[in-house]
């Protein structure tokens, strides 16, 4: 397997007057020793105008990472298409990879975020529509060298991205997928897929057998397995272990519930989100308290011991090519989450390497996009 | 004086390269900046084609951001009609401000190029309404941590907070790139320091700087911020090779001026907010492309380290005081030219334009 870190920049509350320069000092150190530590990518988020993630540009996030390191890769998890100019999307993913020898790993998503799609006047009912368009823009321009597109929402005068692609993304592009309708939409994209979860690992599993059935019917081909991130809190003492991860990631599904207001009924009158509404009634039925548990449950926790047991049943059920751990979060100290990504590097990681295939962006990454091929 | 290089990211004159090259020259030239004790780095905003391409300045600022710890980053410029949300605009920059302690620098334009607009399909004519609008909405944002509600002629904003929070005041580090009248005018009412391409007499830059420092007083009952003065330059301390490559190498970026902006085109004088760039039109191709090429040649501060100086001195004595920006690389040029202006620009004229802020204390 492939494992990185992804850094989420969360102040919750501000927290006994945190500022989000010191959260920013706090993460940042983190990433920037990702490589060091042994760790193969670092990954941002696209998150805005709330403490949950402070991350409005991952691209941006992941140039200073580049400017950090020689070799890990820089993966985007993800960029929110439906929120951004996708022509400036393009651009600036190329740019990326131009400055960074080629280091980048495309993730793109919808978004799920009410407050985000308010804060960028989006029409969330569009946001399945403009996800796609935006999508097959990008990923066609970043194949062709150039963008144009004439759709219900996106419209663009060809135009060249420069500077170009040099190196073709075809096997490097992965999507957040959590509801079953947008599986099948994303394996006839083309794209590999990124498993956050939130539900159980039988309801992931079945979504990838759709998106694999898809995928193969759509391009004759196998579909490329499927990558795991998770929130990871690794301690020796399995006693202090436990008790991180009921502080932690427990403060973090509270914040997830926050953010996305899992438990307010505007996902049921929206389009393309209706699966939310399952989550929601779940959400109803079990309490916040007792769907924390089953958040729990998913997540990547205990000594380093069972954090690798935790994995590689992930990695048996899911076949996953590679795992990207979560670290810092729920306002962790500074202290707590260096020993907990250390701690995971030193003694989980190499296991975990050693775990089943690697990624097609480790193994095959040198093919030129379609329009320096067609040159020759 | 601060000095500081701007870098265009151009291929046009370089033949076949990949652009990768570009990128990897320039990045070199930023590290130079660092070592060499300049003060800033300006990056520009442009798209599309081979006259300059740096689509978004802030995602390459941060990577030099990570590659240097004390030089100053600034975009020069971010081209608000070109984004259209402003919004971006703002968190992009407070994150610059957090990835790179505070060295941001925010350097606005409104964009020039025909080109570009029809690229991005955004009506030209649009351009001095969205950059007024949208500088508004920024820099408020920028002051306060949040953009707030908004409704105008070309941007309609909810209220957002921009997070994460912006960290360094925007006092002293808002800069606007203005080359007619009206943005000169624009530049003074925002109370931004004004960036100019040297490419007009000096009297009537000199005129442009009184203008601005009238309206400035005018605004903020303050003196003004002395304007920042660029050059596209060749530094060489061999006299005859840098006159040969400076009339090669400056004669043939002024081309790709000329094709990238369609500089003689008939097409400013009906854009709204273009008309002075009409009348310049009109005077070009009177003067036929060699004659402009040949004064945009003498108009640029260029040469031997003392012929630079005296060329600086020249200036000051028609302008006044000014912050000064190079543009090392450009047309063609081969990498060791540009270092060569690098290095020997900072190493015998970066210390004598120091001293001339000494004596002017020293006078005080």
């Amino acid at each position: 397997m492939h494992v990185g870190m992804a850094s989420i920049f969360q102040n919750p509350g501000n927290a006994g007057g945190v500022s989000d320069y010191a959260i920013y000092q706090q993460d940042l150190a983190l990433a920037f020793a990702a490589e060091g530590l042994g760790f193969e990518s670092v990954w941002g988020v696209e998150h805005h105008f709330t403490d949950y993630t402070m991350t409005p540009d991952p691209v941006q996030f992941l140039a200073a990472v580049g400017g950090h390191s020689k070799k890990v890769k820089l993966g985007t998890m993800v960029i929110v298409l439906p929120w951004n100019d996708p022509m400036r999307v393009a651009e600036k993913v190329s740019m990326l990879d131009c400055m960074t020898d080629g280091r980048v790993i495309l993730g793109i998503g919808r978004g799920l975020g009410r407050v985000e799609f308010e804060g960028f006047r989006v029409d969330m009912n569009e946001s399945r529509e403009r996800f796609v368009e935006s999508a097959e823009m990008v990923l066609n321009g970043l194949e062709n060298g150039y963008c144009e597109y004439d759709g219900k929402h996106i419209k663009q005068p060809r135009a060249r991205i420069r500077p170009e692609p040099f190196r073709s993304f075809k096997n490097r592009t992965y999507a957040a997928s959590v509801s079953p309708e947008s599986c099948s939409l994303m394996a006839k994209l083309g794209v590999g897929i990124l498993v956050i979860p939130q539900k159980t690992w039988e309801e992931h599993a079945a979504d990838l057998d759709d998106y694999n059935t898809v995928y193969r019917q759509t391009h004759g081909v196998d579909a490329p397995p499927p990558y795991v991130a998770g929130w990871v809190a690794c301690d020796k003492d399995p006693g202090r272990a436990e008790e991180m991860a009921r502080k932690y990631i427990v403060g973090y599904w509270q914040s997830v519930v926050k953010h996305y207001e899992m438990q307010s009924s505007h996902f049921e009158s929206t389009k393309g989100y209706e699966y939310y509404k399952k989550l929601n009634e779940t959400i109803e039925e079990h309490g916040v308290d007792g769907m924390a548990e089953f958040f729990l449950d998913l997540q990547i926790w205990g000594t380093p011991e069972q954090c690798y047991e935790k994995i590689k049943t992930v990695h048996t059920r899911m076949n996953c090519c590679g795992f990207t751990g979560i670290f810092s979060y729920a306002g962790m100290p500074e202290r707590t989450a260096v020993n907990n990504m250390e701690l995971f590097a030193r003694e989980v990681m190499p296991e975990l390497k050693k775990l089943g295939e690697r990624p097609a962006f480790d193994t095959d990454n040198e093919q030129a996009p379609a329009f320096l091929r067609a040159v020759g | 004086m601060n000095i500081g290089v701007e870098q265009i990211m151009q291929s046009w004159g370089y033949g076949d390269i990949p652009d990768e090259q570009v990128y990897d020259e320039e990045l070199k030239i930023a590290l130079m900046a660092e070592e060499l004790g300049y003060d800033e780095i300006w990056v520009v905003e442009h798209h599309f084609e081979d006259y300059s391409f740096c689509p978004d300045n802030f995602v390459y600022l941060s990577h030099v951001a990570a590659l240097t710890k004390r030089i100053r980053l600034a975009t020069g410029a971010v081209i608000l009609p070109w984004n259209e949300q402003p919004l971006r605009v703002a968190e992009k920059a407070a994150l610059l401000d957090h990835l790179s302690n505070g060295r941001f620098v925010l350097g606005m334009g409104r964009g020039l190029s025909r080109r570009e607009y029809d690229q991005f399909g955004i009506e030209m004519e649009e351009s001095r309404g969205r950059f007024d609008e949208a500088a508004e909405m920024i820099i408020k944002a920028l002051e306060t941590g949040v953009m707030e509600e908004h409704h105008g002629q070309y941007f309609d904003q909810p209220r957002a907070v921009i997070r994460p929070k912006p960290k360094t005041p925007l006092a002293g580090r808002l800069k606007q790139v203005a080359m007619s009248p009206d943005s000169v005018e624009e530049a003074a009412v925002l109370g931004a320091q004004m960036m100019q391409f040297t490419y007009k007499p000096l009297e009537t830059h000199r005129d442009e700087i009184q203008q601005y420092n009238a309206a400035y007083r005018q605004h903020h009952g303050s003196a003004p911020p002395v304007p920042i003065m660029t050059d596209i330059t060749v530094c060489d301390s061999n006299a005859d090779r840098c006159a040969e490559h400076a009339h090669k190498y400056i004669r043939d970026y002024l081309l790709s001026v000329m094709h990238h902006y369609e500089m003689m085109g008939e097409h400013f004088k009906d854009a709204k907010g273009y008309e002075a760039y009409g009348d310049t039109a009109v005077a070009m191709r009177e003067m036929g492309l060699d004659a402009v090429a040949e004064g945009y040649v003498a108009g640029q501060v260029w040469g031997t380290p003392q012929q630079m100086l005296e060329g600086f001195e020249k200036r000051r004595e028609v302008i006044g005081d000014f912050d000064a920006l190079i543009i090392p690389r450009f047309a063609g040029m081969p990498f060791d030219v540009a270092e060569r202006t690098m290095r020997t620009f900072a190493e015998e004229v970066m210390p004598e334009l120091r001293s001339w802020d000494r004596q002017a204390s020293r006078a005080a």
